[in-house]
């Protein structure tokens, strides 16, 4: 039997008094890709930037119940927050870049993490840029700055920032969503390469990407969870009238 | 249909037109008051410039011997203005950061109305809280350990200076940094980056043009900086060997000796020198605060 | 605003790593600093209120400074003043208004916008005791005016130019476009399309900018001290020479009697009150306009 990778146990958040995620329970297993779906507004952002605490970062945000990644309570106060964000990226909607040079850029977060040694650095930028199926791309003008990419480019280059600091899991919001049908379609053949070294955890909704990336789908509504299945299943046949509102279009 | 003449010329139409040409000559004004001040500090100067030459970059300034010698004044501002911008920055670009990454939301405010307050407090004020009690501060701190040591000089005009150019340095820093984008920061924290690193290699990085272009402006303010410093440096003719000797910069000779100089039309020509190289330098650190900007956003891809 | 709260959440309990450390010397270390950084304000301000508090008295406001200040108030200084930020203002604000309103409303090519925008802060930048040569060498003696209250509020109408010019400039870029469209759909002219509808529409932000510019220029004493002359009573005509606040400190200031000293200081308080109400009302005026754009 598999351990989860990310455990999930009633987990409830509020930004000040509004109930963002209600009573939320899901196991997420390694090496899979699980699609967070649900229309604008049910609180799928809000439960991937929990699992890595980002959200604490919003003063009036709380949040109780458990999530445990790989046996450990991220809410325990003796966690270490650097570590966890280590080891659990992030991907955002809109690429952002840092206004650096596409190098120092994926340098960043080794750097960050006490990796000073310029072999090693150059190691793992280029390493990084492959796996972001970016190198060819941008492997010989490393010193330009990242703002030049194109925005599919500069997405690229943001998972390959994730990627540079060696998470486990990695958390994307809506990583395609900004970008151009070409550009998506190299993001998603991507995410099913990482699928073989980590778990990657991914909001969209587009119930198409879903059906073509994920293994498990999870449908949320109005902070709710209302159905987790394996994504075929899902869209074959969905047990709620909620999830098959969405699969068929209704909800925005 | 045709119109009167009146209505040609009084008609909403003509008010159009001569409005545009009144307008068009206020638009001119800010450019005609910069062309005439160069102009005229030029000709006020120029029988200095022609008659004494390189004779103005000389080391000695006698009016009475006909030897008008501008380095001491350069000296001068050099010190004060380097040692107060040496005080300035570090504090000022320091203040920023907190104010704009860790300061609490109900403390920004209060604590930008005081940098506020501070940059309208007349120059005239703080050159008499330096001269009547900052002065005398100084004489009764360093006496025992320096000797002979008035209180006037680099160290007063300096520390006056530096308390004027904090609001400057700050507010113009504070902007720079608000201007970075949260989405940044959120990007340095998901790759867990604490609150100091992301401060120092997102921030501070990015807003760095804006935070060199309030240097370089402050730089300027100083450099042309009037009152308080001619009330507290002594304004004695040599060139300071160090923070607790005397000086006499630009801005100082101009309002002690002026009034002495009319009769003289040699000695007011160079004091008009010095004005033209005052203006000239206030000119240079406006246009370089402008390149910075630009060149630092080039440099980063944000332009 | 993610980036302000941390700090709280944080504060109750001890860091637990080195970066947390780190984090919190930082904290402390750059709090000292701000904190240190606004002292001096509260100092000059309790120094000033302290030693010029006492002085005040009604014959400080009826009576004209007479011995050089052994006897009298500062009444002729108070006019004198106000005399010369009236006249600047009257002077300054319609010029720096009608450059606004060309560069933005007709001047449609970026590059004439540009330059009087840059000429406007090279301006910005110009030394105080330039303005002060300037206006010597040019109102007092090439137009002949003397050292006289026209000279000197002349010569900080040019101080005021760059504030309001920019002020309204940016506040008129900030006016919608469709605004304009809709008042010159219904025929109307450029010219009351601008005066009806544009400039009043920004008529807030160019008071801030006024309000600024006046604040600044009524402290100035640089630019004064070769044109304005010196007048024991108010001036009875522009042409008079004239007395002023930051002018009269200056005098007192370096006055060898202490009395006359102790009076600086009241003079100071006068001034830095009338400075500090105006910009006060000047940050009312921008973050009433804050509110607005916000509830746009």
């Amino acid at each position: 039997m598999v351990t989860p990778k990310v455990e999930i146990k009633k987990l409830n958040a509020w930004y000040g008094d509004f109930h963002v995620l209600r009573n939320i329970t899901l196991s997420i297993m390694p090496n899979t890709v699980t699609a967070v779906m649900g229309p604008s507004g049910c609180g799928k952002t809000t439960l991937i930037r929990t699992i890595n605490r980002l959200s604490s970062l919003v003063p009036e945000f709380r949040s109780t119940g458990i999530i445990l990644i790989d046996k450990e309570d991220i809410f325990h106060s003796d966690m270490d927050v650097y570590k966890l964000r280590k080891e659990v990226g992030f991907v955002f909607q809109k690429p952002n870049p840092f206004p650096l040079s596409i190098y120092d850029n994926v340098a960043y977060g080794p750097r960050t993490h006490g990796i000073r040694n310029q072999n090693e650095l150059d190691e793992i930028v280029r390493d990084s840029l492959q796996r972001a199926a970016l190198w060819e791309e941008v492997g010989h003008r490393l010193e330009e700055p990242a703002l030049k990419l194109s925005g599919g480019q500069q997405q690229r280059l943001c998972i390959a920032r994730a990627l540079a600091v060696n998470p486990r899991i990695l958390l994307m919001d809506e990583p395609v969503s900004h970008l151009d049908p070409i550009s998506a379609q190299k993001i998603e053949d991507l995410i099913l390469t990482l699928k073989k070294t980590l778990t990657v955890i991914i909001v969209t909704h587009n119930v198409q990407q879903a059906l073509r990336v994920s293994d498990m789908a999870a449908f949320l509504y109005l902070g709710e969870l209302v159905e987790y299945e394996k994504t075929a299943h899902m869209a074959e046949a969905p047990k709620d009238s909620r999830t098959e509102a969405f699969l068929t279009g209704r909800f925005g | 249909m045709s119109r009167s003449l009146f209505q040609r010329l009084f008609g909403a139409t003509a008010r159009d037109w001569f409005g545009r040409h009144i307008l068009l000559v206020a638009s001119l004004v800010a450019s005609l008051v910069i062309a005439g001040i160069f102009i005229l500090l030029w000709i006020e100067a120029s029988p200095a410039l022609f008659t004494q030459g390189l004779g103005l970059l000389g080391p000695i300034w006698d009016p009475n011997s006909g030897l008008y010698g501008i380095s001491v004044f350069v000296a001068g501002t050099v010190w004060v203005s380097g040692l107060a911008l040496i005080l300035a920055m570090p504090l000022g670009i320091a203040t920023a950061v907190f104010l704009s990454e860790y300061c609490p939301n109900r403390l920004r405010r209060p604590l930008r109305m005081v940098m506020e307050f501070m940059a309208a407090i007349p120059s005239i004020v703080y050159g008499l809280w330096g001269l009547k009690t900052l002065v005398p501060a100084l004489r009764a701190t360093f006496r025992p350990i320096v000797g002979d040591y008035s209180g006037y000089g680099v160290l007063a005009g300096a520390i006056i200076l530096a308390v004027m150019l904090l609001p400057t340095i700050v507010a113009v820093s504070d902007d720079a940094m608000q201007m970075v984008p949260d989405s940044l920061r959120e990007a340095s924290y998901a790759l867990g980056a604490s609150r100091t690193e992301t401060a120092r290699r997102v921030v501070l990085s990015t807003a760095l043009p804006g935070i060199g272009a309030a240097v370089l402006l402050s730089l300027g303010r100083a450099i042309g900086e009037t009152m308080a410093v001619y009330m507290v440096t002594g304004n004695s003719l040599m060139y300071p060997a160090g923070i607790f000797d005397q000086s006499f910069v630009m801005t100082s000779v101009i309002t002690a000796q002026l009034g002495y100089a009319l009769s003289n039309p040699l000695y007011r020509s160079a004091l008009f020198a010095v004005a033209l190289v005052l203006l000239l330098i206030s000119i240079m650190f406006t246009i370089l605060a402008k390149l910075v900007i630009r060149w630092g956003m080039r440099r980063r891809g944000l332009k | 605003m993610i980036h302000q709260s941390r700090w709280r959440k944080g504060l109750g309990r001890l860091p637990r790593n080195r970066r947390e450390w780190f984090d919190k010397a930082a904290f402390v270390l750059l709090s000292g600093i701000a904190v240190l950084v606004t002292i001096p304000f509260f100092v000059i301000m309790l120094d000033v209120i302290v030693k010029g508090v006492p002085g005040l008295s009604p014959t400080l406001f009826l009576e004209s400074i007479s011995n050089l200040g052994l006897e009298g108030g500062i009444r002729n200084a108070i006019v004198g003043t106000l005399e010369l930020v009236g006249i600047a203002s009257a002077v300054a604000i319609p010029l720096s208004i009608g450059a606004a309103v060309y560069t933005i409303e007709y001047a449609k090519q970026g590059r004439i916008q540009q330059m009087v925008a840059f000429t406007a802060d090279v301006l910005a930048g110009v030394p105080s005791i330039v303005f002060g040569a300037f206006g010597y060498t040019f109102f007092v003696w090439v137009l002949g005016i003397g050292y006289s209250l026209l000279s000197g509020a002349l010569t900080l109408a040019l101080m005021m130019i760059p504030t309001v010019l920019r002020t309204t400039q940016e506040s008129l870029r900030a006016v919608p476009v469709s605004l304009r469209e809709a008042s010159l759909a219904l025929g109307a002219t450029r010219w009351s399309t601008t005066w009806r509808v544009t400039l009043r529409a920004c008529f807030p932000a160019i008071i801030t900018g006024v309000l600024l510019a006046i604040a600044r220029v009524a402290g100035e004493t640089a630019p004064l001290i070769f044109t304005t002359g010196y007048n024991a009573e108010s001036p009875w005509s522009i042409f008079d020479a004239v007395a002023s606040l930051p002018f009269t400190i200056w005098t007192f200031a370096t006055h060898p009697s202490p009395i006359v000293n102790q009076k600086a200081y009241t003079t100071a308080f006068v001034l830095i009150t009338i400075v500090l109400v105006v910009d006060i009302a000047a940050n009312w005026m921008s973050s009433k306009i804050g509110i607005l754009v916000r509830k746009k």
